[in-house]
């Protein structure tokens, strides 16, 4: 008798979850997120995200990319081989737009449990929410530090 | 809301300026029109203005952000709702 390989097993697991639940999801297809293939990016590498992080502001843009690509998700910056002013100094998301910004690190995200996806163009990330609870906001929110003015942003007289 | 039509994030921007957004998070009396231009922002970033791609029925807004500051784009801007 011809053994399945663990691939097609853990493959026929998925199909057949897949065909359970059907009559308990919303089956509704979302747009697939565009997940570049990068490596990940090291721990030490600086994360980026404009503004101040209000609880609310965290909540709709992540419910906003749920109901566009399925998954709760915020939107962040690495600093991958160039320094934080340069990166905010150039990307076109940042540049002068914004007065402030928190910092983070891949690593403190990924401690704190969350994934991180290259999505979009480089160096745009998301960052992964399990859910929209007033905790994982403020999880969240505890790995980047307080706001610091737009170090991209040309000094305004 | 504040000094715009429509909040955006605009971290969530494409390199080319598209992005995606919803009505409920129009200043109330909004009315998006495809092909129109609106002012966007959010409480932390300067506005911009921005054309309107397309309304979905579902609620989803895109639109096309363009480059600079509002002044620079007034007289696109037309009075609505």
């Amino acid at each position: 008798m011809r053994r399945r390989s663990e691939a097609a097993e853990k493959g026929l697991k998925c199909f057949l979850a897949m065909t359970v639940g059907h009559g308990q999801y919303d089956l509704a297809m979302a747009s697939p997120l565009p997940i570049r293939r990068d490596h990940p990016p090291d721990d030490a590498v600086v994360v980026v995200r404009a503004g101040v992080m209000a609880p609310d502001r965290v909540v709709d843009t992540a419910a906003d990319a749920f109901e566009d690509y399925g998954v709760y998700t915020v939107s962040v910056e690495a600093a991958i081989d160039v320094s934080v002013d340069e990166l905010c100094r150039s990307s076109p998301r940042i540049g002068e737009r914004y007065g402030r910004v928190r910092l983070s690190s891949f690593g403190r995200l990924r401690a704190a449990g969350f994934a991180v996806l290259a999505t979009f163009t480089h160096p745009h990330f998301d960052v992964v929410l399990p859910d929209l609870s007033e905790v994982t906001v403020a999880r969240l929110g505890r790995c980047f530090d307080e706001p610091i003015p737009n170090p991209g942003r040309r000094p305004r007289g | 809301m504040t000094d715009y039509d429509l909040w955006v994030d605009f971290m969530r921007m494409q390199d080319d300026g598209r992005l995606r957004t919803r009505l409920r998070h129009g200043r109330v009396g909004f009315v998006p029109l495809a092909g129109s231009y609106v002012i966007v922002g959010s409480e932390d970033a300067d506005p911009a203005v921005a054309k309107i791609l397309s309304v979905d029925a579902d609620g989803a807004i895109k639109v096309q952000v363009l480059p600079g500051r509002v002044d620079e784009h007034r007289d696109r801007l037309t009075p609505t709702g």
